[in-house]
């Protein structure tokens, strides 16, 4: 694959895939900076990882999954991650949106994702987009059974969590 | 609210980017940092491999040391900074070959040996430099005319302490590296 080709699919990508990416970015990182820095880091996994991409799984399956990786390297900066979590308490995320086209339902779905240990977050975003439990134990390498039993009890805590919220 | 309509919420977000993007520049950018790390890398290892020759010839071929003290601080300064960056330019190598065709377990697997088999290397780096250095200050002391009196010009008494522990520093801080993968990897079992 020469740099033409490598560019065009990466803008391709990049244009149709950005809202997966976002997804990822909004679920592992609080503040702007952060979301700004771990975007960064997902976009250079991604342009590397093009001349590796032998169309074995579908691009989508692809773009998870190293978003995903990506997201857990970045996580290594955990320290910073939780002052920025702690600082966010109360305040508003995503500061690009304008508060009157957020959806409060979604930032308190994006809310309880942040606070998921880093493996139920990456499950959580694949359920939440339609893939089914033999899809997502093979992007992540677990058993189908044992996708099922964790994300039922995810089912369970966040069904949980919205009525007392309603309350 | 139960599961269904928390999943019709998530269905019902838009694309909207948290900020907006310009694909052009991203590329750009990206272009850029492939060709400053491959150009870096062309240069850093044959300057590592000098200055690891030099510090076996200067450790025991030196004749006059006193004339070559500013000869070996500068050495041992490069010495110090290529040993770094040949560890890092070589664990980048690695963490771009990673497979990503395979399961996020098998990707975490993958990077774990990454980071182990650098830290065996780095290991390595810290005998290169300091075993010469050591043996021969040992073989001085045992041949010094005033057995016992460290002499302190040599410059790689004070600098490969510095070097050894700052390798010793990358070690721990990869230690930390696969601490976390290894969690991330128990977290899928």
């Amino acid at each position: 694959m020469n740099i033409e080709e490598q560019t065009a699919t990466f803008k391709r990508w990049l244009t149709e895939h950005k809202g997966l990416i976002f997804k990822v970015v909004r679920a592992n990182a609080f503040v702007p900076q952060d979301q700004e820095d771990l975007f960064q880091e997902i976009t250079s996994q991604l342009w590397r990882s093009i001349t590796s991409f032998k169309k074995e799984s579908s691009e989508t399956t692809w773009i998870y999954r190293v978003a995903f990786f990506s997201a857990m390297s970045w996580n290594r900066k955990e320290h910073r991650h939780r002052k920025g979590k702690s600082a966010l308490d109360g305040a508003m995320p995503n500061a690009e949106f304008s508060p009157e086209k957020r959806d409060p339902r979604l930032e308190w779905l994006y809310d309880q994702i942040n606070q998921m240990p880093m493996i139920d977050r990456s499950l959580t975003l694949l359920l939440l987009d339609g893939y089914r439990y033999k899809e997502i134990g093979s992007i992540l390498g677990i058993s189908e059974s044992n996708v099922g039993v964790r994300l039922n009890g995810i089912k369970k805590t966040l069904t949980l969590k919205s009525k007392a919220m309603e309350d | 609210m139960d599961f269904e309509e928390i999943q019709v919420i998530w269905t019902q977000q838009d694309d909207q980017p948290i900020f907006n993007i310009d694909p052009d520049r991203v590329v750009t950018r990206l272009q850029e940092e492939t060709r400053a790390v491959h150009s870096g890398n062309l240069w850093l290892e044959p300057l590592f491999m000098l200055s690891a020759g030099f510090n076996v010839y200067g450790s025991w071929f030196r004749v006059k040391p006193d004339e070559l003290t500013l000869w070996g601080i500068a050495f041992g300064l490069v010495s110090f900074v290529a040993v770094i960056w040949f560890f890092t330019g070589f664990l980048k190598r690695r963490r771009e070959a990673l497979i990503l065709d395979q399961p996020i377990r098998g990707i975490l697997e993958s990077d774990v040996v990454n980071y182990r088999t650098s830290n065996k290397i780095t290991w390595r780096g810290i005998w290169l430099v300091t075993v010469p250095s050591i043996s021969r200050e040992v073989y001085r002391l045992i041949m010094s005319a005033d057995p016992g009196v460290v002499d302190w010009s040599y410059p790689e008494l004070i600098g490969f302490p510095i070097c050894t522990a700052a390798l010793i520093l990358v070690i721990r801080y990869q230690s930390r590296r696969i601490e976390k993968l290894l969690s991330f990897r128990r977290q899928l079992d």
